[in-house]
């Protein structure tokens, strides 16, 4: 596919997402802000699985913490203007990013994988047990009808679901830019090339860990991000945000879209909240009939749907490969 | 305080009878993680599904001993066709998927249960045999059941210490797990060897399923609560190491009888604490196999 | 004369398994110094030392004069040590390109670069694109280097160790499993590339060795048996008994 019909396509996305509240409903509206969040999420779980290789069971860790200190900042500092609420939450995903990141270094696959389900469990214990900061199993809320002030447009209330849409889309605009710029850089290069073959880095002179320790802080500052949204979204902090189902989901969405490809998380995270949404309207048992999809997928499908996206495009010819007969 | 110095022969018990069962099942997921580098998520699934089944056995029959001799094999010859059917499909694109697969069917295994059986524990009956107290020293008394269950621990680990140390079958299984290329090599058919330790680590953790029915119930939430305790184990212990999982699981086992008792609010977050601290300062755990 | 590389009672346990003992080297600047032995001697070991991928047991590693023992291989080799792997040991999902372009993005220093794209990094194009050349492997440059031909991932596996232009360059088995053609032209690139480097080589084809090889030293048991000129190990009886027969009567004679 030649750069300018890609660009066509990002841009014809972009404009329909643009347009898209205006003429769906507050329904699919609100569904699609909350893909949004998640692709966010996903996109910046994809630097650590798709890109780099390394599986984390405890992505939640950095989402509810950006979310939580969001709520904080709203809570204990109602006088702070939004984006600087976001710029901290930004700020304390990079930071556990780093200090968790730090020591995960030494370990590869299995271990590292362990390490984090225990980082993140033991971050939702805390959240769970800690009621006097945290409000414990309640979570926090009281945020509901914040008003924003939007230069030269008004002020807006965070209960405004257009309003709400269109903010998340602006972050989630720049933030999936900066992921797919980061695998751009030399230090995305690197990354790469650890994941191929960490042993021959390791030898060209590469300092393996203190590439996976900014990898670690960037993933963890996106990842705030998100969760820093998403508390806006939900209008309450909890600390769920932090278990290990909010962390095994962007698994599970991830693979759903593919989780080699940076589209494929995006695609992940939108079909998804949608499966989501519908499977559950029709049975309780929609937790039974996801799991089932993920397992037939990693059997046979683990490129997911941006994988079968690919084959597709190449028997019609869009993307350069193998004619299918 | 009196009291609670008092308790402490009790909660060591305690610790002993949990670390026994954790010891159960884990030893399987280390074997198989040493072997394979498979960290299998369903094998706790196995240990749960040994539960139920022994709840529905005992249902009908009203036989925990009937319960005690079927479900281990039936979760023998379950963990077998996860592996052969499931696992070894996917062995071949790459350590990621076999993580997410096994991940994914314990999810699916514990939606199955859910759906099946609820949310609600349920309660299985201490056989008749074996309710009661005994009085073990001066006003220590202790339930006849988990005395049971650390005899019957016991009984089983020194019958798998002497397959291991004692039997060529248990030299070619220490073998695979040192080595498997060179087991291999040395003509040893290593697949076949992996399938039994598969089809053995299964009847452990089924053979704990059963123990835990009387002691804790039986409820959907038990993959949850073992998962992270085997995990700790198998991380604290060192992969492939048996001798470090026993060594582990008694730890854990008391960590988490003494912890609820004296520690109350941060008991949760002990294990955890217990992991990170082995992962910054031994990331291969106590014996594990150096990368 | 200072040695580049030298190795002072430099031993390696694992266990109780002693696979290096007591080996004493010395290696001069500029020359092409050939490590020879039966398998198992220990000769890819005596590599995973200098490097940095396994910790000494007991002696010294000395580079221009400096210890460089106990370091990690990525300090190691930033100090101007690249070694290539018996095993071909490439970058097999990307591109040929690819594979040397990390080898020259880490060379300059620019491997944890974050605020421009790779690809308009001129220097780094540049530099890659020359490398390529020398090699040979210019117009295989877009495929993935796990479809190259076995000889042609030697050249690449070659290539990405002299592509950071290292001052000692060492090279284990670089001609395992080519065939009479493709080792005359390994041969021939590995003289091009380490024209004015020290070479420390790793064969068992005796024809590379004695083609290439200013010094040879034997490796037997764990230690270093003979240092000699090609010639005078041709005639030195200790290397022979090392052999057992039938190692030098096969080729160069």
């Amino acid at each position: 596919m030649s750069p300018a019909v890609k660009t066509f396509f990002i841009l014809l996305v972009l404009v329909l997402a643009a347009l898209f509240p205006l003429v769906m409903g507050k329904f699919h509206t609100y569904l699609l802000t909350e893909v949004m969040i998640y692709a966010i999420l996903t996109v910046s779980y994809y630097l650590l699985l798709g890109h780099t290789g390394l599986l984390s069971f405890g992505h939640a860790a950095y989402f509810g913490i950006g979310g939580y200190v969001t709520a904080f900042c709203f809570l204990y500092a109602p006088s702070i203007p939004l984006p600087v609420a976001f710029l901290l939450a930004a700020a304390s995903g990079l930071v556990s990013g780093l200090i968790i990141g730090a020591m995960l270094l030494r370990l590869t696959k299995i271990y590292f994988s362990f390490a984090t389900l225990a980082f993140g469990q033991m971050l939702w214990a805390i959240a769970w047990k800690w009621r006097s900061v945290t409000g414990g199993d309640d979570g926090l809320t009281g945020w509901s009808a914040r008003k924003v002030a939007v230069p030269l447009l008004g002020s807006f209330s965070l209960g405004n679901v257009t309003f709400l849409y269109y903010l998340v889309f602006a972050v989630a605009i720049v933030s999936i830019f900066l992921c797919w710029y980061f695998t751009k850089t030399a230090l995305g290069n690197t990354l790469a090339s650890i994941k191929s073959n960490p042993i021959r880095a390791n030898f060209l002179g590469i300092n393996i860990g203190l590439a996976k320790l900014m990898l670690f802080g960037f993933t963890g500052l996106i990842a705030g991000v998100s969760g820093s949204l998403f508390i806006l979204f939900k209008k309450m902090a909890s600390p769920n945000f932090l278990d290990l189902f909010t962390s095994f989901d962007v698994v599970v969405m991830s693979v759903i879209g593919g989780y080699t490809n940076l589209l494929g998380s995006m695609i992940g995270a939108f079909v998804y909240v949608y499966l989501v949404e519908y499977l559950s309207s029709f049975t309780d048992r929609w937790q039974l009939i996801m799991g089932i999809f993920f397992v037939l997928l990693i059997l046979f499908y683990p490129g997911g749907m941006a994988g079968m996206l690919r084959q597709f495009s190449k028997r019609v010819g869009f993307v350069k490969g193998d004619r299918a007969p | 305080m009196e009291s609670q110095l008092n308790m402490v022969p009790v909660l060591f018990l305690h610790g002993l009878v949990y670390g026994m069962l954790i010891f159960l099942v884990a030893s399987g997921l280390t074997l198989v993680l040493g072997m394979m580098d498979i960290l299998n998520f369903a094998h706790a699934s196995i240990y749960m599904i040994g539960a139920f089944i022994c709840y529905q056995i005992v249902q009908w029959s009203h036989s925990f001993c009937l319960a005690l001799l079927i479900a281990p094999v039936a979760c023998a010859f379950l963990g077998i066709l996860i592996y052969r059917g499931f696992i070894r499909k996917v062995h071949a694109s790459g350590h990621v998927n076999e993580l997410l697969l096994t991940f994914g069917l314990a999810m699916v295994i514990m939606e199955v249960i859910k759906w099946i059986y609820g949310t609600t524990p349920l309660p299985v009956s201490v056989p008749a045999l074996l309710t009661g107290s005994l009085q073990l020293w001066s006003d220590v008394k202790y339930p006849v059941y988990r005395l049971f269950i650390l005899l019957l621990s016991g009984t089983v680990l020194a019958f798998m210490f002497y397959l291991l140390k004692k039997t060529r079958l248990g030299i070619a299984i220490r073998a695979c797990v040192q080595d498997g290329e060179m087991a291999s090599a040395l003509g040893t058919n290593v697949s076949l060897i992996f399938m039994t330790v598969m089809g053995i680590g299964a009847w452990l953790a089924g053979i704990a399923g059963v123990i835990v029915a009387p002691y804790l119930s039986v409820y959907s939430g038990m993959f949850a609560d073992m998962i992270m305790d085997c995990f700790a184990v198998v991380a604290v212990g060192g992969l492939g190491s048996l001798g470090g999982a026993f060594l582990a699981s008694i730890l854990v086992g008391q960590i988490q009888s003494f912890g609820v008792i004296f520690l109350p609010r941060v008991s949760i977050v002990l294990i955890y604490l217990l992991m990170v601290l082995v992962f910054t300062l031994k990331p291969s755990g106590l014996f594990g196999k150096k990368e | 004369m200072i040695p580049v590389l030298r190795l002072k009672g430099v031993a390696k346990n694992f266990g109780r398994f002693v696979v290096i003992d007591d080996v004493n080297l010395e290696v001069f600047e500029g020359e092409r110094h050939a490590l020879i032995g039966p398998n198992g001697a220990g000769k890819s070991t005596l590599f995973n030392l200098i490097t940095g991928r396994y910790s000494l047991t007991k002696g010294v590693i000395d580079f221009k004069e400096k210890r460089i023992d106990g370091h990690p291989p990525y300090k190691i080799n930033r100090l101007g040590i690249a070694r290539s792997f018996q095993i071909i040991n490439i970058f097999k999902e990307m591109t040929v390109y690819e594979n040397v372009r990390n080898a020259i993005v880490a060379a300059r220093r620019c491997s944890l670069q974050f605020t421009r794209r790779l690809a308009s990094m001129d220097g780094v194009r540049r530099e890659t694109e020359y490398i390529l050349d020398r090699i040979n492997l210019t117009s295989f440059r877009n495929e993935p280097a796990s479809t190259l031909g076995y000889g042609q991932q030697r050249a690449l596996e070659i290539g990405l160790t002299i592509a950071q232009d290292p001052e000692l360059v060492l090279l284990d088995e670089p001609g395992a499993g080519l065939t009479p053609e493709e080792t005359k032209e390994i041969i021939k690139l590995i003289r091009e590339v380490t024209a004015q480097k020290t070479l420390l080589i790793v064969e068992h084809d005796m024809d590379v060795v004695f083609n290439l090889a200013d010094r040879i030293s034997v490796l037997n048991r764990g230690r270093i048996v003979a240092t000699e000129t090609p010639e005078e190990i041709k005639r030195n009886k200790v290397v022979k008994e090392a052999y057992l027969g039938g190692f030098f009567d096969e080729k160069a004679g």
